[in-house]
This record gives structure tokens, sequence and C-alpha cells, in this order.
């Protein structure tokens, strides 16, 4: 028989999927910001950030309450942990694609003055990176790139760790930290 | 699983908590009410309003006088010998112990269902219009209407619409219940008291009789007396906590079981109390 607090099941997976939607969307866009240097890109994504995380609180409050005044059981329990964890990590993706565009619209910013920034600044960028590149071919930008890449291997995580909690809703199998 | 990985679907029912349903009128007042059997106090100081078409759930142990104040909303306790009250009650704005106001009127908007379901022992169809009979309809279309509608409004009618000559007392103990419920629909209500309406019966008829009351509260004013917490944390809009006679806490079902301004509160729902 469903019920008819089920609806609020439903209204949360929607908000998660939104969520993840909106992650998707940032995602895509700021690495469209990156290749084409295109700041308007980066700027619209910096500001969807704070939707994410109002829509966060919405689906951390929808669980409380829901695990709070309906007395899930089985997959519902399922869904409802696996729903907190996945809203966490779009977050934070999120948050990494905001991080990005930052970066991407400093890269944007110095532009043609790179060459300059480069002389001003090689004498920093040999004590961080001693001996170990071409310290000639760093620049600036290089090293926002550098940033950015880490930002993207951040959002990598995160995607894993939500395939590991819809393995874990649809199975109940726990497969995180396997070896 | 399907229903968990299905797409988002824009005709879906949105469910709104109480808290967003706020601004309805409230439609019974009880102001500094107090209530004695004989000697004995058995409610102090309560003050609480009841928007309509809500549910209002009264919960607390045994003893803290929810019944009471449950009976004292169509003055059922009327009939308890040695009784007082001070303080007062209203519905819709008007004293529920107004001299003018008949108790027969006032029990007629106000219905009741009771812990243990009490068909008489008549067929289906004579259970439901028992009421209107008492009231002189006569007319056998009017009561045949009047028996379908109120069967549908308590999601009974598709499980006894071929047997309505038979006897109520044939019915399961969930059918009977929603029968009680149909019977106490079919005078047009504006308030339904439940007192424990689900003590008695399965998981499975409980949800339906959980299930007919978030339907009803469309149409009526819904106060319910439940020792299970689970189902007022369900089924109501606010929930008002009881001890010893006095009124504890009234707030949004909501605030009440998720985070409770009184400690006592807390300990009762949490079953730390005692």
């Amino acid at each position: 028989m469903q019920r008819f607090f089920h609806d609020e099941l439903r209204q949360l997976r929607d908000d998660l999927i939104l969520m993840g939607e909106r992650s998707l969307d940032m995602t895509r866009l700021v690495l469209r910001a990156v290749e084409t240097g295109d700041d308007s890109l980066a700027l619209q994504v910096r500001g969807m950030d704070d939707r994410v995380d109002e829509l966060e609180k919405r689906v951390d409050r929808e669980i409380m309450r829901y695990l709070t005044l309906f007395g899930p059981m089985g997959s519902d329990v399922r869904l409802l942990l696996a729903a907190r964890d996945i809203g966490h990590d779009l977050e934070r993706i999120a948050d990494e694609a905001s991080v990005i565009a930052k970066r991407a619209m400093v890269i944007s910013e110095r532009g043609e003055r790179d060459a300059e920034i480069d002389a001003l600044n090689r004498k920093n960028y040999e004590e961080l990176f001693g001996k170990a590149g071409d310290v000639a071919k760093v620049s600036a930008s290089h090293v926002e790139l550098i940033f950015i890449s880490k930002a993207l291997e951040r959002i990598g995580d995160h995607s894993k760790n939500i395939a590991e909690q819809v393995i874990f809703l649809l199975s109940g199998e726990d497969v995180r930290h396997a070896r | 699983m399907s229903q968990i990985m299905n797409p988002p679907s824009s005709s879906r029912i949105k469910v709104r908590p109480a808290t967003e349903r706020e601004g309805r009128k409230d439609y019974i007042s009880i102001r500094d009410y107090g209530f004695w059997y004989g000697q004995k106090k058995a409610l102090e100081g309560i003050s609480l309003d009841i928007p309509e078409r809500q549910v209002v759930a009264f919960i607390g142990p045994s003893g803290c006088g929810k019944s009471t104040l449950l009976r004292n909303l169509n003055r059922m306790n009327d009939l308890v010998d040695g009784i007082r009250h001070e303080g007062d009650i209203t519905i819709n704005g008007r004293s529920i112990y107004d001299p003018g106001l008949e108790v027969i009127s006032l029990r007629r908007r106000v219905g009741m269902v009771f812990q243990k379901s009490n068909p008489f022992p008549k067929s289906i169809f004579e259970n439901v219009v028992y009421a209107l009979r008492v009231v002189g309809v006569r007319d056998r279309a009017v009561l045949e209407e009047a028996c379908e509608t109120s069967l549908r409004k308590a999601a009974l009618w598709d499980e006894v619409k071929d047997r309505l000559d038979d006897s109520a007392l044939g019915l399961s103990g969930g059918q009977m219940q929603r029968l009680c419920i149909a019977r106490a629909i079919a005078n047009r209500p504006e308030i339904l008291l439940m007192d424990e309406p689900c003590s008695a019966l399965d998981p499975i008829a409980t949800g339906k009789i959980e299930e007919l009351i978030h339907e009803l509260k469309e149409q009526f004013t819904i106060v319910i007396v439940t020792h299970s917490m689970q189902q007022a944390a369900r089924v109501s809009d606010r929930t008002a906590f009881f001890y010893l006679g006095k009124q504890i806490e009234y707030d949004t079902t909501e605030k009440i079981f998720m985070n409770p301004s009184q400690a006592q509160t807390e300990a009762y729902i949490s079953g730390r109390f005692g």
C-alpha cells in the first residue's frame, strides 16, 4: 500500500536529482569557460552555487523530517542515508566547480599580462617548483590550471562516492573502501 | 525500487509540511480550561487553538487528561455525575456551554469515533444512515445517497457495496472501525473526534484508517487521541502533549517531534519519561 507520506520521499528524490542536474550543469559550464576563456560563463557558474547550497539544506531537512515523523524501514532507510551522503557530495562538486570558475577568471584577467607577471614572479615559482620542472615554461596561468586540475580530480572523487551510494541504495551492498 | 529511480513527474502531488499550511483560522478555541470529576481535578489551565481542517493529536501518558479534554469538546462528559468546569471552549466563535445551544446539535456538529468499534447489531446500510433516521430522514433515495457518499469517504464502499444488507457485525475489525467513521460522517459533522481509533487494529487496517484521516481533513477538523507517538507524528499537523492534567506543550507536529521546547516533551517522545 502506498501511503500519503511516501510522497515526501518522491519530493526528496526529486530535490536530489535537481541538485545533481545543477552540479552537472555547473561542471559542464565551467569546463567550457576554461576552454573558451569566456568570463560570463564563469560568472554564471559562481552565481549557481548558492542554489545548490540551499538545496542541500532542504534535502537535509527533508531527511530529518522523514526519519523523525514517519518511521522508515527497509529501502526507505537506505534512500535516506544515501541521500544524505549524495547531497553532501553534490554540494562539494558544486563548490569545486565554483573554485574552477574563480581560477578561470583569474587566468582570463591575466590574459596578455601573463608574460610580464611571469617575469616578476619567476623567482617565486623557482622556489615553488624547485628543479622538478621546466621553470621557464611555468606561467601564472599554469599554476591556476594545476589548481583546476586538482579540483577536477576532487569532482571525480565525489562522483565515485555518489556511484558507491547508488550501489548501496539499489542493492544494500557497501562497496566503499573496496580493494 | 522503480519508485525510487523514476524520473521526477510534474504531475506529482506536492506534500507541504504543516508549517507551510498555516494561516487557517482557528476553529476550536480552548481558553483557561479546567475540569473536575467530583473532587478530582482532571484538567488545569488548558489553552489551545485548533485551526480548521487540520489534524490535531493529543498525546501523553495514561491519566494525563487527553481523553477527558477530547470528550469535553462535544460535552460527552456531561453524562458523568459530579463534573464541573472552568474556562471556556468555543467552536467557530460560539461557546459550547452557551445556554442557548442544544447539546444534541453540538454533537451533530462534533462526531466521535471510539477506541473500540461499536457498530449497532443492524445491517451495514442501517448503521450508516442511523443518525439520519433519528433526525427524521425517510426518503430512501436520500438515505441511499448518504450511505454511498459516507462509505466512499470512509474508503469502505468498494468492500461492502454488494452486501449493504448484511449484518455489520460480520465485518473485520478494520472494516467495522471504518464503518463507524462512515456513520459519524453521514451526519455531516464539522469536527471529528477520534479516541484511539486504531489501538485495536492490525498495521494494515491502521494504515487504512490513517490514510482516511489524511483524506478526511480536506473536509473536517479532526482531533485524535493516540498512545502511538508514531501515529501522532504521521497523521497530525499539530500535537499537544499533556501530563497530569496540564498542557505541557502545543505546537506543530514537526516542532514537537523534531525539536520540542520543553524538556518533559523531549523526554516523553524519546522514551525517557518516568
